[in-house]
Parts: structure tokens; sequence; C-alpha cells
């Protein structure tokens, strides 16, 4: 039987439902002004936070991905027939290339064997999985499963097996959160090939980013290879990124050689500029802490691998 | 028998439940479905799950729940963090003090109110990032979000219906319900 509320308690309530609106309008608003400000605060709080539900994601995230890639097979099932006709020719090219491949191996180690060469360490890199992306339209962002704990370091590039995708812009135990090439905020320094301009790509929100500050436009073609320049030594040299599209106004586009609708795994590279003597002292004194760190090699537990 | 104090177990499981619904729908709005910037933005289901609790069961939508659970898919996916959670919570005000009213009318009234508070909350959000000069979304991705979430809410109600059994109170109290 429902209990009558006496005048008092509702009063009561009210006053306590209004100062909890009041404090949760003024955390929101404090909030706000930390997320305007790129807090790190808010970042760590963020990926301690992704830490904690990457179990549930993964749960909920398995089957959606499952179905997804049910309806995507459904899609192609119908076009299986020119599918494998492509792949049975495309396997007997790729034959030729192997025994060529080996043929290269081969005369390498003899050649680097004749000169005693010492050859540099590979560029070291993890893999892992994409379980979360931002879901709206606000921002294109996406997490991946691998953290501070396999060795991802702040500013990695991210690739997938085509080109860039964007870069890490936070890190927690578990989790990445990375900033993907169309976000509004991203801004990468690249290299149009082959007449070696450079230019800053900048996401708008689309599939296709904005080429800016080109110094000649035209001495640049629609079709013109575009990759990473390295300025700023964030982002390895010559990681592929896209190709050039010519707009009405004279305004360049890249399309992407990246995946992004197929994106389930990317490689987060361990990059370490070169030693630049840009500085006064720069020859005597040690790098910034940040590059001493980020040239730890990685775990060898690390998850999904490294190479 | 009910009783209508605020740790009434059948309050508390409500509130649970709501809780949990609400995190299985920031889970399936953050799920990797593409990545592209040309995907069709994910419906806002937290809102769909928080409409319905504060039309159907004021008392149970918790103003601090709301807030967590707002707070979280703030964090988790790319609304601006504060601007979301700001937005629901007030929503949810707004939605709880028409409760009652609400509750004598049709569906279709029901969903043309919330269609119209989602386009406000929506709308405010991408004012917000407007007024705090940062890059606000296109509006066509916001109208796709606010039609992909309204054409999922009768499905929804269905279910929480039906499936949980969570409907109208059956009486109105003068007090802020169950």
């Amino acid at each position: 039987m429902r209990r009558a509320a006496s005048p008092q308690e509702t009063a009561l309530t009210r006053t306590v439902r209004r100062i909890l609106l009041g404090f949760v309008v003024v955390a929101s608003l404090i909030l706000l002004a930390l997320w305007r400000s790129d807090s790190p605060r808010l970042e760590r709080l963020r990926m301690t936070l992704a830490d904690a539900l990457i179990p549930s994601l993964g749960i909920v995230s398995q089957p959606i991905e499952l179905l997804t890639e049910m309806s995507r097979g459904y899609r192609n099932f119908f076009d299986v027939y020119t599918q494998n006709r492509d792949l049975r020719r495309e396997i007997e090219r790729l034959r030729a290339w192997r025994e060529t491949a080996r043929q290269f191996e081969e005369q390498n180690a003899q050649l680097r064997a004749l000169n005693n060469v010492r050859v540099a360490p590979h560029s070291t890199f993890v893999t892992g999985d994409v379980i979360a992306d931002s879901g709206g339209p606000f921002l294109q962002s996406a997490i991946v499963n691998v953290g501070a704990r396999d060795g991802v370091v702040d500013g990695s590039a991210a690739v997938d097996g085509s080109g860039l995708v964007g870069r890490v812009v936070g890190i927690g135990d578990h989790a990445t959160r990375l900033l993907l090439l169309t976000d509004f905020s991203s801004r990468v320094p690249v290299l149009v090939q082959p007449s070696g301009l450079r230019a800053i790509l900048s996401g708008n929100g689309t599939s296709a980013p904005i080429l800016e500050f080109l110094e000649s436009p035209e001495e640049v073609k629609p079709g013109d290879l575009v990759r990473t320049s390295g300025d700023g030594g964030v982002f390895p040299p010559n990681l592929p990124v896209g190709r050039l599209v010519a707009l009405p106004g004279g305004t360049w586009r890249v399309t992407l050689s990246a995946d992004f609708a197929r994106l389930e795994f990317v490689r987060l590279l361990r990059y370490t500029p070169d030693t630049r003597i840009d500085r006064p002292g720069g020859l005597i004194l040690s790098g910034p802490r940040g590059v001493d760190d980020a040239a730890k090699p990685i775990t060898p537990d690390a998850t999904g691998g490294g190479g | 028998m009910e009783s209508a104090q605020w740790y009434s177990p059948y309050r508390l499981m409500r509130i649970t439940l709501m809780m949990g619904l609400g995190l299985v729908a920031i889970f399936i709005e953050a799920a990797p479905l593409g990545l592209s910037a040309d995907a069709y933005p994910s419906p806002d289901l937290l809102f769909c799950v928080v409409a319905y609790w504060s039309t159907r069961r004021p008392g149970s939508a918790v103003l601090i729940a709301i807030f967590g659970l707002g707070l979280t898919r703030d964090l988790m996916t790319d609304v601006p963090v504060g601007a979301g959670v700001l937005t629901l919570v007030i929503a949810s005000e707004f939605l709880k003090s028409l409760s009652s009213g609400l509750s004598r009318r049709s569906f279709a009234t029901e969903w043309l109110l919330l269609a119209t508070v989602l386009a406000v909350v929506l709308t405010t959000q991408w004012l917000i990032v407007v007024i705090l000069l940062a890059h606000p979304p296109y509006l066509i991705d916001l109208a796709y979000q606010w039609l992909a979430t309204m054409l999922l809410y009768p499905v929804l109600t269905v279910v929480f219906r039906w499936f949980f059994q969570v409907g109208w109170r059956k009486t109105t109290a003068t007090g802020p319900g169950r």
C-alpha cells in the first residue's frame, strides 16, 4: 500500500534535489572547462575508465562486430565468383614475386656477409584490436586494447596494412585512445611525391582531409602520393597517407590509404627520431627525457605481438 | 505491497536495471561499427533509456545515477565532456516534471515531446561547442543521429515494457513517484 508523503518530507526531498542538481550543474561546467583546455587530468580519467571497462566493452562489442561482419559477408556473397577469379590470378602473380624475393634475400645475405654490415634494429610496433569508437558526430577517435603495459607511448603513429590511421592521444595501462586523421583537430606534416613539396594534412570530419600550406600547388597533380614528412619528430617519415584529389577552387584533398571502414586491428609504431643538433650545447647534453624513455625496448609479453 | 521509501527493494531493483541498461547502451554506442568519417553516427541509446525511466518511473531515475551514466558516456564516446552529461541531466529533470501528465496522453504525444527534447539537447551541445570555439560537428550528422534515435525509441519502449516489465505507474502520487 502506498504511503502518502508528508508535506515536510516533500519539501525536504525537493530541497535535497535542488542542491544535488546545483552540484551536478557546477560539476558539469567544471568538466566542460577541463575538456576545452585539453586537461591531461581529464585524459587520465578517461583512460582509467577505459581500462576498467575494457572487459565489458569486449563482451558487448564482439557480438556486434560479428553481426556487422556477417552482414558484410552476406553482401560479399554475391561477388564471390569474381573475387575467387581475381584472387587466383593474384596468387599466380605473387608466386612469381616470391621466387624473386627469395633470390634477392640470398643475394642480400651474401653481400652483408662480405661487407660485415651492422643492420640497424627494426622499428618496433604493438598490434592492438579496435574495441570502441567515438560513436557520434563530435569526434573521430577509437580505443585500442593495448596500453602502457604493452609499451605504447604517447604520440605514436597508428597504421593499418595500407597506411596511416592516426596517432595516440591517451594511454591507460590496458587501453589507448587514437585520434584519427579525419578528426577536426588532426594535423599531420606530409610530403607530396614526386614533387617533394611539404604541406599539412588537416582533418575536417570527412573521409578526405584537406591539404593546407602547400607551397607551390602548380607543381602537384591529382593522384600524387602523400606520405608523412617526419617533420616535428612525432611520426616516422615515409608512412603512406593517401593520394591527392583536386577540387574546384584550387583546394586539394587526400583520399586516405587506410581502410577506415574495415579497421579492426592497428599497429602502434615506436619511433625515436634521429639525433639532431638543433640547439646550443645539443652535442654535449643528452636529449629530452621523453626520448630516452621511448627508446626502452618493448617487453616480449606485449599482447598482439610486435616485430 | 510496495513501500514508497527510497530504500524499497523494488525501487532499488529498478535503479539498478536502469544503470545496467544505460551501461549496455553506452557500450553499444561505443562499439566499432565503422570508423570511416562517412559512417552514420550511432543513435543516442542512453537518451532513450533515461527518457523512458524519467517519464515512466521518475522516482527511479535518480539524479546521481544519471549523472554517473552521462559522465561515463561523455568519457567513453565523443560527446564534449560536461556538455553531454549536463544536457542529459536537465532533460531528465524536465521529463520527470511532466511524467504525471504524460501518463494520460497517447504514445504519439510522448514521442513528439521526446523528439523535441532530443532536438533541443543536440542543438544545445552543438551551441556549447560553437561558443567554446571548438570545431562543431556537421548539423546533418546531428540530424541523422536525432532521426535514428527517434526511430529506435518505439522499439526500445516495447522491449522495456514487455521484456523488463517496466511501465507507467499505476497511480499518480503527489510525491516524486517511484
